[in-house]
């Protein structure tokens, strides 16, 4: 599958998350963020089908609509 | 690379974009019933008739002793010892009995940074891999370089001697880490390789290969046990397989 290259600009605090986020799930920082893709990708398709996302405290079962934003 | 067009399942005619297989690389297997080391073949990209040995040689042994599993885990009264079961699937070397590698191979072909590796002897698929080497990084000193992460990896169920009592070939297991390793060498990651691992094969990657164990993953819903291999520890794997073509 062809590839095409782009270069991402981070504040100090977006790095620091990303690189946080590799190093919990031992992966690249490329890695991440093709995974948050893909997570993006599910979530908002299913936002268009009219779905909500829900989050769920395994303690006291108590939920919480999420809902995605764009910055 | 050059493409085919490959069926993501046998019950439906939805067709996924994969890339054609390639042989890329030779390594030695073990054939059991003379001792003899033979010439098996790498390559990279499942063909059909990979898929076709997976669905029509390997699964239906597999699911065979799988049942078998099932019913002696199971009471008078149809219930399952479902622990028991997973315990019966790990001592047979089972685990993977359910994989469905059509939809593997079409799902990881969608995926940047994967590849799927078949290793083929005497017109066989005797083992298939998926590998990843742009989206996973190391644990080991110095952490953080990119590795050659294993996202799956089987052998022929006549290679594993458990279900099936006698194996065809030996060192199954040892060439496909040793592929492993060669992909990782092949896309500039010197050798560096890891995985999660089944709890029936996780003293085959720490004892018999070297690998440095990390434990059950607290982020893998499961708790499989994450292995990680050194460009270090590659060389001296490949190293002592290649002195002694035996199990080490």
């Amino acid at each position: 599958m062809d590839k095409r290259v782009m270069t991402l600009a981070l504040n100090d605090r977006e790095m620091q998350a990303l690189e946080q986020l590799a190093e919990r799930h031992g992966l690249t920082k490329v890695g991440v963020l093709r995974q948050a893709l893909r997570a993006y990708q599910l979530l908002d398709e299913r936002a268009n089908q009219g779905q909500k996302l829900f989050i769920e405290d395994p303690l006291t079962k108590e939920k919480t609509e999420l809902a995605l934003m764009v910055a | 690379m050059p493409t085919r067009w490959q069926r993501v399942s046998p019950h439906s005619g939805a067709m996924a974009l994969v890339p054609m297989s390639v042989l890329i690389d030779n390594i030695e297997l073990l054939r059991i019933n003379d001792n003899t080391v033979v010439s098996a073949e790498i390559y990279l990209g499942l063909d059909e008739r990979h898929l076709r040995d997976h669905e029509l040689s390997w699964r239906p042994p597999m699911l065979q002793a799988a049942r078998d599993a099932r019913a002696y885990c199971t009471d008078a009264s149809g219930n399952v010892d479902v622990g028991k079961f997973a315990t019966e699937l790990a001592r047979l070397r089972l685990q993977d009995f359910h994989w469905d590698w059509r939809k593997v191979n079409a799902t990881s072909a969608a995926l940047s940074g994967c590849s799927a590796i078949a290793i083929e002897c005497d017109g066989h698929a005797q083992g298939l891999m998926i590998i990843d080497t742009e989206n996973h990084a190391s644990r080991l000193k110095p952490k953080g370089q990119t590795i050659a992460y294993v996202e799956l990896l089987t052998s022929a169920p006549w290679n594993r001697g458990t279900f099936i009592p006698t194996a065809q070939f030996g060192l199954a297991g040892y060439a496909l880490v040793a592929t492993a390793i060669s992909v990782s060498r092949r896309n500039s990651l010197n050798g560096r390789v890891g995985l999660h691992s089944v709890s029936g094969a996780v003293g085959f990657y720490a004892n018999k290969c070297g690998m440095t164990s990390f434990g059950p993953d607290p982020i893998k819903k499961n708790k499989l046990v994450y292995l990680e291999m050194s460009s270090q520890q590659s060389d001296a794997f490949l190293a002592k397989l290649t002195a002694r073509r035996g199990v080490p």
